[in-house]
């Protein structure tokens, strides 16, 4: 009778369905591809045996060592580069008011925007080989520093990156309770000196969520290295992935699996160590008001400032040349200083169906995206049991696999019966919608953390059905706070590259892939095209969703 | 008000979190039109309670019957019964009128009948102009009175308050909980009431349960409570108290007496303190401030060497709070026209014995 009873509620309850259908989910589309190349990884390729035989070759070669070296080396740079950019910045920013502060926010957001690789592209276009200020340097004798290699790339993965910090850093700021800093002001302590004992030690938590966020994108980021690594000259975990991909395909790419699982270690190791650091920094917020900007006056702030906007302007100096060059004539591989149509004219011959497959695929894995993350964003949330914590586990992970990995892992779990889905248009929705997911659902489950519980409770007590009354209080409730997710998500998913590049036939090259044709030893000035539409189409998007979003919170 | 069947039956009602038991073996029975205070310290399981029967918390052991109808597993939309929550719980996204509809339109009423009956209960809680306002438009005892509103106006079964006053500040509360005892009885709905002021369970209860780790103490009208507490714990939660440790004894000149502590006097005691036999029991007495006089008479128990650390005038009287030769503070108040005494002055009190109350150290039981 009561084993009964608790039947029928378990039956009636639909969020089990969710929960149950979002761990399906991921077993099939997030675990089992990793779980192929982990398998993969410990299958003996020369010993046709199980073993450690790949991780013995891994470790034991100079070869895949470097790349590994190489990944380590150029994520911490670009970690520290970052945060020497980013917290400053935010610091001005949250703290002072002066001329030009809300368009400060704009150009740094702003760089945030278009993908990795094409602001590798446009350092190569000005400090490249033939690149336009290489030149130059060279025409008035100067012998300019080279953007390929580490040092390149750590600065344009920082310049492509600080933002993030700015962003976490100065959310953290925002939220710091101002008393605190005066209670040391009025202690004696001189403001350096407040910045140093109180400021500083508070932030940890967010400087160390920044970073991993930095090293992980680095990472696991393709294009870049691999336009400014040039390939095989400088390799990295994740180009060294996917061109031992490319040179198994057809047998069982037991090396590609292992530097994939390589890669893996290396962020999760990453995410762990982060996550013990901020938790023994023990900094718990307990409210009170934060500290209201004050006027610019010191002139070493000042001076930071400046520095800032210089920075600001220098990170978005990429959109503005691949803009520029879009409209040059090239010779061989060099801009003149001529204008013409002509890039878009064998930019449009050429471009076939990859924009339209861009909006449908991402457009359909959006959709999907935001739908899914609402669901399990708030039942992860809301209801604290092992299947929960399980989903919100399974979840999260394509936050950390690199997309190249995750690429390499469809393709081989998924190019035969039961599920042949390689280069379908539906692996590519899929795989976008499983590797952004995740950013709905924090942004979703974040929301819901800050909606009062009694609210639904109120709605249930008053009669109203549970999906019904999720429906009619917690969506209108989580909208806002969702649409900054989902507006992530759709940049993200738009410009995806690394896993796209591993998925797609001719028929589902997307408008970032061919972008990267170009740019990888095509035509400079047709890469400089459909840059410049990715661009301009996130651009938009993103405007567009921004007026959505003012739209929403004059609701009410 | 004592119908044969009782509105609501609560029956071995047990609930534990993990390793901690929040209720122990709950049972209770609220009649028809009764208004009924779940009272105790936070923690002590009034909430849990109150949310089991509203549905949030399936109980792990035991049964919940409401007219008859056993709703121990029934989910909450269905169990049509009211609440009113401390966060108020108000749809920020909705106006005032849409709230008060919403539990209307999930009942699936036709659209003339919402709007007259959503008018009628916004005239009842006197927000009848401000039916077009947002949350973010109102103050705290507005918004409370939209959880009213809202709650009453589905006519539940039962109505379920979960300490609704505790946001507001103290006349307002003062106000509202007045507001709440004439609605509740002119609808004569059977209102569960959970608050850990006890002055508030005392003014607007019929009946009131005082609970404390888990378990329900005593049950019983307000007067009672107050005067004739079941345990240790419900005399030192529901007023001020001095206690006094000690044993039972029989004294020389016949009759019992409480031995010990450090009361100066005559120890005579009410036959009700207990029997010859169990002397050398191990005693607690109790007394409320207000049952201390100011006197120096021999034949009373009481202290000498009353110590007054501190006077505060509030307005219609002083209020002192002293401290007792053995350390103890307490509290009296006295009238203004009354004859005052200074701060670090020494003062005799005295009370008379009738008015103790006695519980037994180890359980904390009342000896009866």
């Amino acid at each position: 009778m009561k084993l009964a009873a608790l039947a029928m509620a378990w039956l009636r309850d639909p969020w089990r369905l969710v929960m149950l259908a979002g761990i399906a989910l991921c077993l099939v589309f997030v675990a089992l591809p990793l779980a192929e190349l982990m398998r993969q990884s410990f299958w003996g390729q020369a010993s046709k045996s199980w073993g450690l035989e790949n991780y013995q070759t891994f470790f034991g070669s100079g070869y895949f060592l470097r790349a590994l070296r190489n990944s380590l080396w150029v994520a911490s740079g670009a970690t520290v580069l970052a945060l020497l950019l980013g917290v400053p910045l935010a610091y001005v920013f949250q703290r002072y008011r002066f001329n030009g502060r809300q368009s400060l926010r704009v150009l740094t957001l702003l760089s945030m925007m278009s993908p990795p690789f094409i602001g590798a592209y446009a350092w190569i276009l000005l400090f490249g080989r033939g690149g336009m200020v290489t030149l130059w340097g060279q025409s008035l004798g100067l012998s300019m520093p080279t953007i390929y290699g580490p040092y390149g790339i750590m600065l344009a993965s920082a310049l492509g990156l600080y933002p993030v910090v700015f962003l976490v850093v100065g959310s953290a700021l925002a939220r710091l309770d101002g008393a605190l800093e005066e209670a040391a002001a009025s202690l004696g302590k001189k403001p350096w000196g407040v910045f140093c004992s109180v400021t500083l030690p508070l932030l940890r938590p967010a400087l160390i969520t920044a970073s991993m966020l930095v090293f992980l994108g680095t990472i696991a980021d393709f294009g870049l290295p691999n336009l400014l690594g040039e390939g095989e000259r400088f390799p990295v975990l994740a180009t060294l992935a996917y061109d031992l991909y490319l040179s198994e395909i057809g047998s069982e790419p037991g090396m590609a699996a292992t530097t994939s699982m390589v890669l893996v270690l290396v962020a999760l190791t990453v995410v762990t160590l982060g996550k013990r650091a901020s938790q023994a920094s023990k900094v718990a917020n307990d409210g009170g008001k934060p500290m209201a900007p004050g006027l610019l006056q010191s002139s070493a702030v000042r001076a930071i400032a400046g520095l800032g906007f210089a920075t600001v302007l220098f990170a978005n100096l990429p959109l503005l040349v691949v803009l520029m060059s879009s409209f040059m004539q090239i010779k061989g591989a060099v801009f003149q200083p001529v204008f013409t149509l002509v890039n878009y004219h064998n930019g449009f011959n050429l471009i076939g169906n990859a924009i339209w497959n861009s909006f449908v695929f991402a457009g359909c894995a959006l959709v999907l995206a935001t739908l899914a993350g609402v669901l399990v964003g708030y039942v992860v949330t809301r209801r604290q049991s092992a299947d929960s914590k399980l989903l919100d586990f399974l979840v999260m992970i394509p936050f950390v696999v690199p997309g190249t990995v995750l690429g390499i892992g469809y393709a081989s779990v998924f190019n035969g019966p039961p599920l042949m889905l390689t280069g379908s248009a539906a692996v590519m929705v899929i795989v976008y919608f499983v590797r952004r997911l995740p950013y709905v659902v924090r942004s979703s489950s974040s929301m819901v953390h800050q909606i009062d519980a009694s609210l639904e409770e109120a709605s249930a007590s008053l009669g109203e059905k549970p999906m019904k009354g999720f429906r009619r209080i917690m969506v209108p409730l989580m909208r806002p706070g969702i649409l900054a997710g989902v507006v992530i998500a759709w940049l993200e998913i738009f410009n995806e590259l690394s896993a796209t590049l591993v998925l797609y036939t001719g028929a589902t090259r997307t408008l970032p892939i061919a972008a990267y044709q170009q740019a990888f030893g095509g035509d400079f000035g047709v890469a400089a095209v459909y840059s410049s539409l990715l661009i301009l189409i996130t651009a938009i998007t993103l405007g567009l969703a921004l007026k959505l979003g003012k739209m929403d919170e004059q609701n009410f | 008000m004592h119908d044969m069947n009782p509105k609501v039956h609560i029956q071995q009602v047990s609930k534990r979190f993990g390793a901690q038991s929040v209720l122990n073996q709950i049972d209770l029975e609220m009649q028809d039109g009764e208004f009924l205070t779940l009272l105790g310290p936070s923690g002590c399981g009034k909430t849990t309670l109150l949310r089991a029967l509203a549905g949030f918390y399936t109980p792990d052991e035991g049964r919940i019957w409401v007219d008859g109808v056993d709703i121990t597993h029934q989910p909450p939309h269905q169990r049509d019964i009211g609440m009113v929550f401390q966060s108020y719980a108000v749809f920020p996204h909705m106006t005032v009128a849409q709230n008060v509809a919403y539990g209307l339109e999930a009942r699936k009423l036709p659209a003339a009948d919402i709007a007259q009956r959503v008018q009628k209960a916004l005239e009842r809680v006197q927000l009848a102009q401000l039916g077009e306002r947002y949350a973010s438009q109102l103050s705290g005892g507005q918004k409370q009175r939209v959880g009213l509103a809202r709650a009453m106006v589905i006519e539940p079964t039962l109505l379920l308050m979960d300490e609704p006053l505790s946001n507001l500040d103290a006349k307002l509360r003062l106000e509202m909980r007045q507001e709440i005892r004439l609605m509740q009885r002119e609808l004569g709905i059977t209102t569960l009431y959970v608050t850990h002021d006890q002055e508030e369970a005392l003014a607007v209860s019929d009946r009131i349960a005082v609970m404390h780790e888990g378990r329900m103490l005593q049950l019983a009208d307000p007067q009672q409570i107050y005067q004739q507490p079941a345990h240790a714990f419900v005399m030192d939660f529901v007023g001020g108290c001095v206690w006094v440790e000690g044993r039972l004894a029989v004294h020389a000149g016949g009759g019992l007496c409480f031995e010990g502590g450090d009361v100066q006097g005559v120890r005579r005691l009410p036959a009700s303190a207990g029997t010859a036999a169990q002397s050398g029991r191990t005693l607690r007495m109790a007394l409320r401030h207000e049952h201390l006089q100011r006197s120096n008479d021999a034949g009373l128990p009481g202290w000498d060497g009353v110590r007054v650390e501190l006077k505060t005038f509030l307005g219609t009287r002083f209020r002192y709070r002293c401290v007792l030769p053995g350390g103890q503070r307490l509290e009296f108040d006295l009238e203004l026209q009354a004859q005052q005494s200074d701060e670090g002055e020494l003062l005799s009190l005295r009370f008379e014995p009738g008015l103790a109350c006695f519980f037994d150290a180890q359980t904390g039981w009342a000896l009866k």
